[in-house]
């Protein structure tokens, strides 16, 4: 058989489509999935933009109690020293860090994102660039949750010092916050090392095909 | 871009170009099973890449790229999560095969194409839709020269190969 022979048997395939399409199931399967991934985002958001939001008017209410002088008028509570402004005002910084670079990470997620490729090539060297970035961020999850554990616990220690609560209490709160931030470094660096990275061979691979 | 519009373009691009659709399914997976998990994952990214398209190139050669794309990504997923796969039920099936399927000499090029690696099986493809060098490279990512000579090699296997059957009378 010379070539147009074989162009002759893949043109036969229009005679007659091969399959049949289930458009409810289809629609159904769309529509579940977009609901998901929609889902996903929202609540990823909502919990980042949340805390920020919730920590960002504890650690403000705190300091304008104080500045108004009621801090010192409820209950057993004193008023703030001087170290401990500072320090709400260290943990406030922390915090509008953190959730700032979140939102610019979604930022620049969605920027990516919005690029047209115009060849598999572009498409494979997106995805590429897009793994390179997870491997890189989840490798320094440490980093980028210590400005919000480091704030909390500012945060809570100005809380017990004004409130006169001993800062023993502290002790088990920041011991389960290191252990909670080591579990869930050692997490991310095994999903890196189990699942990313050998994606991320894959994708080398065959975008080492395309190059010639 | 509107829900509402994007199901219309969504459909319009189902109806015209759903044969592309189910080549590459065919040249990608290979029993039912799959073929409905990999239909399902290309309408999918199919339906996610309507509001990119800016009309730069022509809706079929979009639909190619974007399907290859989600094949090559199934195929490696598929090859580390085989053991895992769970059984889709039997009324959430995308696709039903028609009752006479049966075409050798198609069954046997489909299984030839399904022999090369996933870049080769796509330049194949778009090679046997009768694509131009100029338009397979762009979608690709390739330069002219390399398609040529990629598909050059390839007709060379193919026709080799079908000479061999036709000799042993297979």
């Amino acid at each position: 058989m010379e070539f147009e022979d074989l162009m002759v048997i893949w043109d036969s395939q229009y005679d007659q489509p091969i399959y049949g399409i289930n458009e409810e199931g289809l629609h159904n399967s769309l529509r579940r999935k977009s609901k998901q991934f929609r889902r996903l985002i929202f609540w990823q958001r909502f919990q980042t933009y949340c805390g920020g939001g919730i920590m960002f008017a504890a650690i403000v209410g705190l300091l304008i109690l104080n500045a108004s002088g009621v801090l010192g008028e409820i209950g057993s509570s004193r008023a703030l020293f001087g170290w401990e402004i500072a320090a709400s005002l260290v943990a406030l910084v922390c915090w509008l860090q953190f959730t700032l670079s979140v939102f610019l990470g979604h930022q620049r997620q969605k920027k990516r994102e919005q690029v047209e490729s115009t060849s598999l090539r572009d498409d494979l060297d997106r995805e590429i660039k897009q793994i390179r970035y997870q491997i890189k961020t989840r490798s320094h999850i440490m980093l980028g949750f210590l400005p919000p554990y480091l704030g909390g616990v500012l945060f809570i220690t100005v809380v017990f010092g004004a409130t006169h609560i001993s800062y023993w209490v502290l002790v088990p709160f920041v011991v389960l916050m290191i252990i909670a931030l080591l579990f869930e470094s050692r997490c991310q660096q095994r999903m890196v090392e189990l699942k990313i990275v050998p994606a991320l061979a894959e994708l080398e691979t065959l975008r080492e095909k395309l190059s010639h | 871009m509107k829900p509402n519009e994007q199901q219309r373009i969504f459909e319009k691009w189902l109806a015209q170009h759903k044969g592309l659709l189910f080549k590459v399914v065919r040249a990608y997976a290979f029993n039912s099973h799959d073929q409905d998990d990999l239909f399902q994952e290309m309408t999918t990214q199919v339906w996610n890449s309507v509001p990119r398209y800016r009309g730069d190139s022509a809706v079929s050669t979009w639909i190619y790229r974007v399907a290859f794309y989600s094949a090559i990504g199934w195929s490696k997923k598929e090859k580390r999560h085989r053991d895992k796969h769970q059984a889709i039920q039997r009324e959430d099936r995308l696709l039903s095969q028609r009752s006479d399927p049966a075409n050798p000499q198609l069954e046997w090029l489909y299984e030839q194409i399904a022999q090369l690696d996933e870049i080769d099986r796509s330049l194949t493809l778009l090679m046997l839709d009768g694509f131009s060098y100029r338009e397979i490279g762009e979608t690709m990512g390739l330069s002219q020269n390399y398609v040529g000579v990629k598909l050059n090699r390839i007709k060379k296997r193919l026709t080799e190969h079908s000479k061999e059957k036709d000799k042993h009378g297979i």
